[in-house]
This record gives C-alpha cells, structure tokens and sequence, in this order.
C-alpha cells in the first residue's frame, strides 16, 4: 500500500520536528561551548562535558531563579486549586440566592480588563508589585477553570452532601471531606495547569518586579536570550558568549525538564481538557 | 414548615456567601477596578499624581488616539499586527487540521499514537525556550544549526543572518507558531472526526470512493463546524496572533532592534510607550483602540457564521 509507506514517512517526520529541537538542546547543553562553536554538532556531543550544568547549579543567581520558579509553581499552585475550586463550589448549589449574579459576574470579567497599564495602576495600587505576591495573588483565582469546576460539580448528587449534612458535619466539613475527594481529577487537571502555567511565566516578572532576588528562571533566561541576541552581530566576538550559548542551553534543559517529566500527566488530563473549552454552552 | 425570611435564607447558606463574596471582591480588584482607569485615555494623565491623579486631570477627548492615528508608526505596526495574524491564518491554521485528517486516515496504531502524542509537547513549554530554540537554529554565526548545514553542503558560502532580517522574521514566526501550537490544535480535530458516524465511510467504500474522496466529502464536512469555531476564536484574536495569540511573545521575545520594522506590533507598543516610557494616557488610548476593533471582529466573524449556516444564531456566541 502505497498509503502505508507515505504514512510512516509522514509520522516519522512528525515525531522528528516534535523532539529532534528539544534534543539538539540537550546535545548543545552537554557540549563544550568553544567546540560548538565550530559548527558541525548535530546529533551527540562531540566534545562531552558537564561542565554547563556545574556552572549554573553553581551560580547564585540561577540557583536563586530556580528557587523562584519552584516556589511559585508550588505556593501560587496551592492556594489557587485552592481558591478556584472552593469559589466554585460556593456559587454552585442550584438552590443558592444570588447565584446567577454570582456566575453573571465572575462571566462578564472574563471578557471585561483595562489592558496593560490600566491594570498595572491597580496592581501599583494594591502594592503587590516588586514582591512575590505578584505571582500568587492575580492568579489565585481562574476564570474559566472556575466554569470547568462548574460543569464538574453539577455531576455530584446533591444528596451527598445532604446526608454527611445529617451525619452532623458542617458545610465546609462537606467541602474539605467529600467533595474535594471525588473532584481529584479536575483538581489534579487544574493543578497541572496552574504549574505549568507558573513555571513558564516571565513577563509578569518583566514589567511588575525589579528585585533582581525576586526573578524567576524564565525571567533569566529571557535577559540571556536578549543577551545572545545582541552578540549575533560579532560572528567572532569573544569566547564568552559562545559560553553564554552553552549555558543557556544547560538552562533549557533545566526549565523543560520539569514539563518532560510531567508529560505523561499532563497528555492524559488535558487532550479531554481542551474539548472542554471546545464546547458551545 | 413556615417560609423563611430572605435574612434567614441567606444566613443559612452563609457558608456559601462567604466564598462567593470573597471571590466577587477579588474579581472587582484584579479585573474591573482597572476598567476605571480607562478613563486616562481620555486625560492627561501625570504618574507623578498616584492613583487619584486618574480622575483629577484634565480631559483632552479624543487627542491620544488622534495622535495615535498620525503616530509615524502607527501605519507599521497596524500592518506587522494583520499581516502577522494574516499569515499565521493562512499557514498556520491549516496545519492542525492537515495534522488531524493524515492522523485519522493512517493506520499502525502504536505510531499514530506516539507522533500524535510528542506532537503537542511544544504546547507546554514557555515561548522564551521556543525563542532560544530558534535563535539557536538560525543564528547568524556558522555554528548556527541551520547555517552550519548549509556551509557543510555547500548549499551557501556565507552565514546568513536570519534573525536579523526582517523578512525573515515573519516567516520564523509563522513557523515557530506551526510547530508549537499545530499538534495541540489537532485534538479538537482528532475529537471532531473520531465523532464522525463509521457508517459513512463504510458506505462510501462500498460505492467505491478513494481515500482522497472519502476525505473531501465525510471529513472534511464532518468537521467544518469544528474549523468553524476555530477560524472565529482566530479572527477575534486578529490583533494577538490567530488562534494561539502568539504575536506578543514572537515579538517581544524574537524580536531584536534589527527586526524592529517587521516586528513591532500593537501589544509591544503599548508596552514601550506605557511601561518604558511612562505615557500611561497614549498607551491606554493605544490599548483600547485594539479592544474596540477586536470586538468588532469577533462580533462580525460570529454574525457571518452563522450567516453562512442559514441560522440566526452564531456558531460561538
């Protein structure tokens, strides 16, 4: 079948130009910067090092950086799981006086912002700027995940909650409890979301901090792609910015290591999550 | 058993109020307190004034945005927003689709499942380790990934400098947006086709039509709402980038002072002009202009939707 082997060559293609750059990084990061230099690595190291990843695992600067980037995909993390699915549950019961304002405005803000620097007087306003706080407090509660957990509670009999109610537990008995229990794969979807969404943030660190302790490691590795940008204009300039080169390889790396590992995750909740927001209400 | 009071109700679900409330605050904080401050594109706005300063100074009508409109870059950086967009619609937009259609037809189960599933892993990572990505494979330097190919074979005698070319930038664009959102995009379609009723396929075999055929008349049809849905989330996001409204971080990330005619767009202007150089009044004034003509095009690409299909009703809203 001549379909057979148009389809295979196709597929390979595809895996290839899906992985082959992720892996030319790799091989860069392991790579002695002055030897890359010379052109011709394509597909293994030719002269081995690990002296990239010692660099940056030694520098208090990237180290600080990482330090900021685990720190928000974990506590933003928390407390917005947290926020959006409790909100969620709060304006979800069908029974609930004001409930269709209560979705009514959580929907018009959706589509509703000042732009850039409207929201930035605010965020001034507020002083949550050039402090870790911005990372954690605009995204503590999302939108439309908040619609997701919508869809999902409205599948939970509400007699649940009406017998552990009788057992004698309070609402938020219910809610800690019972609910959050059987809602682990929306929680576990949305989680993944917000990490992912948190580790690979930069520009809120761009406009809104300038505590250099403060920045995250997508923020350093934008300076060093700014950086390398400008060195493109000596094709002989220095050895150091090639080794700036082999270095921000080795930073790659570190900042897709954390999505690779989570991948097998992160395809299984999400190929369903996107039809999700596929779906006319 | 005796009707209770609205007092009573509401306390009796005090529980829920408590949350609901707290995250109306926080709606009105984060997102329409800000809508106030759209009222500085009609003032002169000092930042030296705070927070109060926004409805102290003095009203100017419509003079930021006329000034906008003769703004020695205002003709540039329209044209990089539609002909990005533009480009991004009519290449990258058919790409997931192509994706999903070749995916479906093959057959080899265990292949198609993993191209289909590394296809989407440049979904998840940042657009800053794409940007690297791309400087890497087209710098300037002979070490680039792209030039040190060409040198080995002979194909070019001096590096070129891609990434300093503004006609190249458009075309990195399109094709770093292909590659990082082309095989996310191709699940809806995946899910589309797969809802496909077998029995037409099976029908059309029987009568005899080619693969080409069957995927012309069943497929194709069978998902035209699916692209339908796409094509209008595109068209209203025609200021940031199509369908993954990618333009801000291309340009912003991608973008370098060589490149600048090519890659300057509404979203970085406001950038420069409000967070650069403080002209908080013009760059809201810039910032609304984009919002007002945005909604206009989702609006319009709606109402034609549905126009198309003979219903009064639009395919998304």
């Amino acid at each position: 079948m001549p379909f057979d082997v148009f389809s295979i060559i196709i597929s390979s293609l595809i895996i290839f130009i899906s992985i082959y750059p992720f892996y030319y990084i790799l091989v860069l990061s392991l790579n002695e910067g002055m030897d890359t230099r010379m052109g011709g690595v394509y597909f293994w190291p030719r002269a081995f090092t690990l002296e990239n990843y010692t660099q940056i695992l030694n520098d208090a600067k990237w180290l600080n950086g990482l330090l900021i980037s685990v720190l928000r995909a974990t506590i933003g993390t928390v407390i917005s799981v947290f926020f959006t699915s409790i909100f969620a549950y709060a304006i979800s019961p069908s029974w609930l006086r004001f409930r269709k304002f209560y979705r009514g405005w959580l929907i018009v803000a959706m589509y509703v912002s000042g732009g850039l620097i409207p929201t930035y007087m605010v965020f001034t306003a507020i002083k949550i700027t050039n402090s870790f706080l911005i990372y954690i407090v605009p995204s503590a509660l999302d939108y439309f995940f908040v619609l997701i957990f919508l869809t999902y509670y409205r599948t939970i009999p509400p007699s649940l909650r009406e017998a552990t109610l009788i057992d004698g537990a309070s609402e938020s008995r219910v809610f800690f409890d019972v609910i959050l229990r059987i809602s682990t794969p929306i929680l576990a979807t949305y989680a993944l979301f917000s990490a992912v969404t948190q580790w690979n943030s930069y520009f809120d660190a761009v406009i809104y901090v300038h505590r250099q302790e403060l920045r995250p490691l997508a923020y350093l590795l934008v300076e060093v792609l700014n950086r390398s940008n400008t060195s493109q204009f000596s094709p002989y300039g220095n050895a150091a910015s090639f080794t700036t080169q082999s270095l921000q390889m080795a930073c790659v790396i570190i900042a897709i290591a954390p999505i690779v590992a989570l991948y097998p995750f992160l395809q299984k909740y999400f190929s369903k999550g996107i039809m999700l927001g596929a779906v006319k209400e | 058993m005796k009707k209770k009071s609205l007092f009573q109700e509401i306390w009796s679900q005090k529980f829920f109020h408590f949350w609901a409330l707290l995250g109306v605050i926080f709606v009105f904080v984060i997102s329409y307190a800000s809508t106030f401050g759209l009222v500085i594109a009609f003032k002169n706005y000092n930042i030296a004034d705070g927070l109060a300063g926004m409805f102290a100074g003095p009203w100017v009508g419509f003079k930021h945005f006329s000034d906008f409109f003769i703004d020695a870059n205002f003709v540039r950086i329209l044209r990089n927003t539609l002909v990005l967009s533009g480009l991004k619609l009519l290449f990258s937009f058919p790409m997931p689709v192509l994706l999903a259609i070749f995916l479906t037809e093959m057959r080899f189960d265990r292949l198609r499942r993993f191209s289909q599933t590394v296809s989407y892993l440049p979904h998840f990572v940042s657009w800053v380790v794409v940007a690297s990505i791309v400087q890497v494979f087209f710098n300037s330097m002979s070490s680039g990934l792209i030039n040190s190919m060409l040198l080995q074979i002979g194909a070019i005698d001096n590096a070129i400098s891609f990434l300093t070319d503004p006609r190249a930038f458009w075309a990195l664009a399109v094709l770093s947006d292909a590659w990082k959102e082309s095989g996310w995009w191709a699940i809806i379609f995946i899910a589309a086709i797969a809802s496909i009723d077998p029995g037409l396929y099976e029908a059309a075999s029987i009568d005899g039509a080619s693969r080409m055929q069957r995927i012309w008349h069943i497929t194709l049809p069978g998902i035209s709402h699916s692209i339908g849905v796409v094509l209008i989330i595109s068209l209203g996001n025609i200021f940031t980038g199509g369908m993954s409204g990618s333009n801000f971080d291309q340009s912003f990330l991608m973008g370098n002072n060589m490149v600048l005619d090519a890659s300057e767009i509404i979203p970085t202007y406001v950038y420069k002009m409000g967070i650069l150089a403080g002209r908080y009044s013009y760059a809201t004034a810039i910032g609304m202009f984009q919002a007002a003509i945005s909604l206009i095009f989702i609006f319009g690409a709606n109402y034609f939707s549905g126009k198309l299909q003979g219903q009064d009703e639009g395919l998304l809203l």
